[in-house]
């Protein structure tokens, strides 16, 4: 403990622990988010002396706020300057920014879900297909049945909707656009996005 | 400049405000997670429709997650339970926060389907600053309570957490704001409110009462939607320059209650928003308003609580009681300590006090046992939660019982070493 006297010492000690810090940083990108902010935190939860204390809180400030407006203007402000994708951190914030309804045209699409009992094809209410309701909003409203709309998802959906609605044979997946919901709000277009057979039969 | 950063971020001030939006950071989270527990067959089973967010999170997280067996989903619903609710009631309120922040990853990464919102991201940014310190388990929390301080409420704290949360809130805005006119936002050159107002029925604009109007009107939605623009980009100004802070907050209040009423969006922006603004309140004006309240309530304004003063587990409580007690409303009377129960008021006696705790109120009025607790609710905001539960039909009965139950045998709750040697009065 000798060593830990001389200022000099401690200086290189710092800046020796400082060094793997950013090592490990950059070893593992993909968890930067916690390697970086997790080592100023526990200095600030553990730490008794004020000095480090405060030093590890503006550490921390710094870096939160660098990665705070990183992300929120990186997809469509840093990329467009830097002409390349730039890396995201993983593990916290949306992957485009904070685009809340930053784009309303008047297109608007939905999809819609028929089942095939007999001979007779009903439109089911996507209610019933997802029966989970939130608090103090409508999950379907929100448009939540778009997401199954995507070729990606069809097995996975289908699937699903064997299981769920059993008393239907079949099931069709309809997309519904308006054009223009102001010029012809009642002008819409409907298109099949796939079938469900049987169960893992569905076809595109 | 180190003066200016000091004041912003390591200067020590009282951390109620940040105990207080705790309780509304936990509200949030629990609106939003539990009602998907209650359909854990259709959300996280091996049956649920599931989506993946890549984006979020690395293939090797997902991959792990995904294998987990449906037990293991259960295990963590179970987990989530158990630490919202320690949060929520500041049971050990950092592991608590860091506990429940890892199971809304793991539901996350289990499946985004339902949670995999932009509100939701906002709601983990929160959530990943609440994890970092226990300063928000200060008051307003069983900690509190455990630790015994009863000037808990004015406990002085770094501020850097209230601030990094108004930066977050007030950036928020901005970007959002800074989005609609740029990138590919359509706010100046289109008409989202009238495109919004014309959403078919199955769309996300609820149908509120002016909406029909609205939909004739496409200069006022237009002056509607620059008005939106020029409030979301500077609030962050207003909310940082003291003289229009409190405009600005009644602004953001205003905001998110007819974003509520209007569109289907998730209640996040309805239930953290607003108390997230309420972060910009300092909290020493908070604490001086506390303390003139309790210079105002001297001691002939407080109520008196008879109590049996050789009762350790009556004397912890009362010491509790105290911690609550953030505005000084209650004096402590220990009735051993009193010549004649009679002098406090006319009704008492040695034997009733005896029997049970009594409260008398500045204007004469008396409560006894349950009914005392009760009225006590009211002047205790750490209580007013329990008032529903004290008032439930029923409680008029089982109260009362209950509270019996527990002053006969009030004694057996503590290791006092004298009434062990029957010495005290039972």
């Amino acid at each position: 403990m000798e060593i830990l006297k001389s200022r000099i010492a401690r200086a290189l000690l710092i800046v020796a622990g400082i060094c793997i810090w950013l090592y490990w940083v950059f070893r593992y990108p993909a968890a930067s988010l916690f390697t970086l902010l997790v080592p100023p935190a526990v200095t600030i939860n553990f730490s008794k002396n004020p000095r480090v204390r405060n030093a590890a809180i503006s550490v921390f400030v710094v870096l939160w706020l660098g990665i705070f407006h990183y992300e929120s203007t990186r997809h469509f402000y840093l990329n467009a300057l830097a002409q390349t994708d730039l890396p995201k951190f993983r593990f916290l914030f949306p992957p485009t920014g904070w685009i809340m309804f930053f784009n309303v045209d008047e297109t608007y699409s939905y999809v819609e879900v028929y089942g095939k009992m007999g001979e007779s094809v009903h439109l089911i209410d996507p209610h019933n297909i997802f029966r989970t309701r939130t608090f103090g909003f409508d999950n379907i409203h929100r448009n939540i049945l778009s997401n199954v709309g995507s070729g990606d998802h069809a097995a996975a959906f289908c699937r699903y909707l064997a299981w769920r609605l059993p008393s239907y044979e079949n099931f069709v997946v309809m997309a519904v656009y308006y054009p223009s919901l102001v010029k012809e709000p009642y002008r819409r277009r409907q298109e099949v996005l796939y079938r469900c057979g049987s169960p893992h039969k569905e076809e595109r | 400049m180190r003066n200016c950063w000091n004041r912003l971020f390591l200067e020590e001030r009282p951390s109620i405000g940040l105990a207080f939006f705790r309780i509304f950071a936990a509200l949030t989270v629990g609106f939003h997670v539990l009602p998907l527990f209650f359909r854990m067959d259709e959300n996280y089973l091996h049956i649920a429709f599931k989506t993946l967010n890549y984006n979020f999170f690395t293939p090797e997280v997902i991959t792990l997650v995904q294998k987990s067996p449906d037990w293991l989903a259960w295990v963590f619903a179970g987990l989530f339970c158990l630490s919202w609710f320690c949060f929520l009631v500041g049971l050990a309120s950092q592991l608590s926060c860091i506990l429940m922040t890892a199971t809304c990853y793991y539901f996350y990464a289990l499946n985004s389907f339902y949670v995999g919102t932009l509100s939701w991201d906002i709601l983990l940014v929160t959530l990943f600053l609440m994890c970092l310190t226990p300063y928000h388990g200060d008051y307003f929390s069983v900690d509190c309570l455990r630790r015994g301080d009863v000037f808990a409420y004015r406990r002085q704290r770094p501020f850097f957490i209230q601030r990094l949360l108004q930066l977050q809130i007030g950036f928020t805005y901005l970007y959002t704001g800074l989005y609609k006119i740029s990138a590919e936002g359509n706010w100046i050159s289109g008409n989202p409110i009238y495109f919004l107002m014309h959403y078919p029925p199955a769309g996300v604009t609820k149908y509120f009462l002016l909406r029909d109007f609205l939909a004739q009107q496409p200069q006022l939605c237009y002056g509607l939607g620059i008005g939106i623009l020029a409030c979301e980009i500077f609030l962050v100004f207003l909310l940082f320059y003291p003289p229009a802070r409190i405009t600005a907050i009644y602004l953001g209040f205003i905001f998110h209650v007819t974003l509520i009423l209007t569109l289907d969006v998730p209640a996040i922006f309805f239930f953290l928003f607003p108390p997230q603004l309420l972060l910009f309140i300092d909290p020493r004006g908070v604490i001086a308003w506390v303390e003139k309240k309790r210079v105002y309530n001297q001691p002939a304004r407080r109520s008196r609580i008879i109590y049996d003063g050789n009762c350790g587990f009556c004397r912890r409580s009362l010491n509790q009681l105290k911690i609550m007690d953030i505005f000084d409303v209650f004096t402590p009377v220990d009735f051993h300590g009193l010549y004649d129960p009679a002098q406090r008021h006319p009704q008492l006696t040695k034997k009733a006090v005896i029997s049970q705790l009594y409260l008398i109120e500045p204007d004469g009025r008396l409560y006894g046992g349950f009914h005392a607790f009760r009225r006590m609710c009211f002047s205790l905001p750490m209580c007013y939660p329990l008032i529903p539960v004290m008032y439930f039909p029923g409680m008029g009965v089982i109260g009362p019982w209950a509270y019996r139950w527990v002053a006969q045998n009030r004694y057996l709750f503590h290791a006092n070493t004298v009434c062990r040697n029957n010495a005290c009065f039972r």
